[in-house]
C-alpha cells in the first residue's frame, strides 16, 4: 500500500530502498493505520520491524514485532512472526526470550520444511552461545550438518564451525566457587583469575604487612603493630579478594565474547553462501 | 504465498537473517516538505494515542506545521509527543502554540508551564501561568497551586504564603498535593542551613565532629578513627624514638594530611548537605506540581 497523503513524494518501499529507514518505518505505520484487513496490517508491522533492524534500532524492532499477537494466526504467518520475534529478541539481547520463541517455532508445522530449519537452527546456535550453553550449541550445529539443506560450500562452512566447538576450543571459564576458596590464600585468587604477577605482588604486600605488624609487636610497638600492620593487612587482603572477583568476571566475559564473536562471523559466512545460492 | 507476497523483497527470511548481522549504511534521502491533509492529522492522532511518539515527531518534521489545517491539534500532538519523550524544552514551545479556542488550550498551558519549570525556566513558567485566564474555579485554584509551587522552587516563601492562603483544599484531584506543598514550605522555613565555618571549627577540635554536625555521622566517625589512629601511631613512635625517626616522620605526615583533609572535608560536607536537601526539595515540589495536572487533565 502507498501513502495517501497529497504531496508525499516517496512511498515506504522507496524510502527503504533509499536507506531512509526512519521515514520508511513511519510510512509502514501509515500502511498499518490505513489497512483494511489483518493481513495488510501484519505485512506493515513486519516491514516496519525490518526498517528498525536495518537502522540497528533493535529495541524498537522488538517492540514493533511484539505488537503482533500469535493468537489466531495461520501456520505460515505464525512461523514468520515467531521467527522475527526470536530474531529481534536475540538482537536486543533478550536471549532467554529468543530461546522461548525458537522452541515454539520448532513445534510449528513449517519447521519440518528443510528450507527454513537451517536458519532457525543457526539462530538458535547464536542464542545458545550467548547463554553460554556451548555444548547445546554444538548439538544444534550438528543438526544443521545432518540436514539435507546444504550445498558443498555451506557444508564446509558448517564443518568448520563444528570443529570450533571441539572440547579444546570451548572457552574455559573460571569457577566462582573455586575462586572463593582459593582466595583465602592472599594473592592466590588473583593468580587463579589469570594475573599471576599481580597475584604474587598482592601476596608480597600481604606478607610484608603481616611481617611489619609482627615485628612491631615483638619490639613492643603495640599500636604501630596492630593498627599499622593489621589494618594494612586487612585492606590488602580484602582488596585482593575483590580484585580477584573483578578479574574473574572480566576474563570470563572476554573469553565468552571472543568465542561467540568468532562463531557469529562463521555463521554469517554460511548464511551469506546460502543466500547467494537461494 | 499469502502474507509473504505483500512483503517487500528485503523481508525475505534469508535476506533478513543476513542483513541483521551486517551493518547497513543509513543513506538519508531528500525529504519534501508538504502540507497536512485530514488523513495526516488522523494518522498523527493515531500515532500519539498509541504512544508512537517518535513516529509522530518524524511525521511532524516531514510536513509543514505553521499554517496547516487543524494547526492547534497538531501543535498539541507534537508538544504531547515531546513531553512523553522527556524533551521538555521542545514540549514547552510546541504546547505554547496551541491557541485559546482549542479544547486542549488549558491542558497545553499547564503542561507547557510545568515543562518550563522542570527545565529550570521558572520565570518562563510563571509568565505562562500568569498570562493564562482560567475558565472555571477549579482551573483557577489549580493555577494558583502551580504558581505557589513555582514560588517554592525559587524559595520565595512570602509569595508562597500569600498565594497558599487562598487555597480551598476542596478539589480532590490536588488537595493532597496542596497540603504537601504546605509541608514543604514549613520544611524550607525551618531548615537549618548550618555554617561551614562552624563545621571546620568542630573538626579542628574533634576530628570528624564537623561532618557529624553536617549530618554525615558515618563519615564523621570514619574520619575520627582515621585521624585518631594515625595520631596514636605518631605519638607512640615519637615517644619511643623521637622526632627524627622515619616511622615518626611517616606517621606524622600521614596524620597531618588526614587531619587537614578532615577539616577541609567537613567544610564541604555542609555544602553537600545543603545541595542534597535542595535537590530533594526540588524533586518533591516538581512531583507535587506534576501530579495535579496529570490528575485534572488525564
Amino acid at each position: 500500500m502507498f501513502s495517501t497523503s497529497v504531496g508525499q513524494s516517496l512511498t515506504a518501499e522507496e524510502y527503504l530502498l533509499k536507506g531512509n529507514f526512519k521515514l520508511a518505518a513511519l510510512e509502514y505505520e501509515r500502511e498499518y493505520f490505513n489497512a483494511q484487513n489483518n493481513y495488510d496490517r501484519y505485512a506493515a508491522i513486519l516491514s516496519k520491524t525490518e526498517c528498525y533492524k536495518k537502522s540497528n534500532d533493535f529495541e524498537n524492532a522488538f517492540s514493533t514485532i511484539d505488537r503482533i499477537s500469535l493468537i489466531g494466526l495461520s501456520d505460515s504467518l505464525r512461523f514468520i512472526v515467531l521467527y522475527q520475534k526470536a530474531l529481534c529478541s536475540y538482537l536486543s539481547n533478550r536471549y532467554a526470550q529468543a530461546e522461548s520463541y525458537i522452541q515454539q517455532i520448532k513445534q510449528c508445522n513449517y519447521f519440518q520444511k528443510w528450507e527454513t530449519s537451517v536458519e532457525i537452527n543457526l539462530l538458535y546456535t547464536l542464542v545458545l552461545n550467548e547463554l553460554q550453553r556451548w555444548n547445546d550449541a554444538k548439538m544444534m550445529i550438528l543438526e544443521v550438518k545432518d540436514s539435507l539443506a546444504l550445498n558443498k560450500g555451506e557444508f564446509e562452512g558448517v564443518e568448520k564451525i563444528i570443529y570450533s566447538y571441539s572440547n579444546d576450543s570451548l572457552p574455559k571459564l573460571k569457577n566462582e566457587k573455586v575462586l572463593f576458596w582459593v582466595s583465602f590464600i592472599p594473592g592466590a585468587g588473583i593468580v587463579y583469575a589469570g594475573k599471576p604477577a599481580e597475584g604474587f605482588l598482592n601476596l608480597t604486600i600481604n606478607m610484608a604487612s603481616l611481617a611489619f605488624g609482627a615485628h612491631q609487636i615483638y619490639y613492643s610497638y603495640y599500636l604501630t603493630g596492630y593498627f599499622g600492620g593489621a589494618i594494612m593487612l586487612q585492606k590488602f587482603y580484602f582488596g585482593g579478594r575483590k580484585r580477584a572477583e573483578f578479574l574473574l568476571n572480566k576474563n570470563n566475559y572476554e573469553k565468552a565474547l571472543y568465542f561467540n564473536e568468532n562463531r557469529k562471523k562463521e555463521i554469517i559466512e554460511v548464511l551469506q553462501k546460502k543466500n547467494k545460492g537461494a | 504465498m499469502g502474507i509473504l507476497s505483500k512483503l517487500p523483497p528485503s523481508s525475505f527470511l534469508g535476506f533478513a537473517t543476513i542483513t541483521f548481522l551486517l551493518f547497513s549504511p543509513n543513506v538519508s534521502g531528500q525529504v519534501a516538505r508538504s502540507s497536512w491533509t485530514n488523513n495526516d492529522v488522523e494518522f498523527m492522532t493515531y500515532l500519539v494515542n498509541n504512544r508512537l511518539y517518535e513516529n509522530a515527531l518524524t511525521l511532524s518534521h516531514l510536513l509543514k506545521l505553521d499554517d496547516s489545517i487543524q494547526a492547534d491539534t497538531l501543535w498539541y500532538l507534537v508538544g504531547w509527543s515531546h513531553y512523553n519523550l522527556k524533551q521538555l524544552d521542545s514540549a514547552t514551545v510546541s504546547l505554547l502554540n496551541v491557541s485559546k479556542n482549542h479544547s486542549t488550550f488549558a491542558k497545553s498551558r499547564f503542561f507547557s508551564a510545568y515543562c518550563a519549570a522542570h527545565s529550570r525556566n521558572t520565570n518562563s513558567a510563571k509568565n505562562i501561568l500568569s498570562a493564562y485566564q482560567p475558565s472555571n474555579e477549579m482551573l483557577d485554584e489549580l493555577k494558583r497551586t502551580q504558581l505557589a509551587g513555582l514560588a517554592l522552587l525559587t524559595k520565595d516563601l512570602e509569595t508562597y504564603n500569600k498565594i497558599s492562603s487562598t487555597f480551598s483544599y476542596s478539589y480532590y484531584s490536588f488537595a493532597e498535593n496542596q497540603r504537601t506543598l504546605d509541608e514543604i514550605n514549613m520544611s524550607i522555613a525551618n531548615f537549618n542551613h548550618k555554617s561551614p565555618f562552624v563545621a571546620g571549627l568542630f573538626s579542628a577540635l574533634i576530628p570528624g565532629s564537623g561532618k557529624m554536625y553536617a549530618g554525615k555521622v558515618g563519615s564523621g566517625l570514619s574520619s575520627l578513627f582515621t585521624v585518631g589512629i594515625l595520631g596514636a601511631l605518631t605519638w607512640e613512635n615519637y615517644n619511643r624514638d623521637g622526632l627524627l625517626n622515619p616511622k615518626t616522620i611517616i606517621f606524622g605526615s600521614l596524620f597531618t594530611v588526614a587531619y587537614s583533609a578532615n577539616i577541609y572535608g567537613s567544610v564541604f560536607s555542609v555544602k553537600a548537605y545543603r545541595d542534597e536537601y535542595n535537590k530533594k526539595i526540588e524533586h518533591r515540589i516538581l512531583f507535587n506540581l506534576h501530579i495535579p495536572i496529570r490528575n485534572v487533565f488525564n
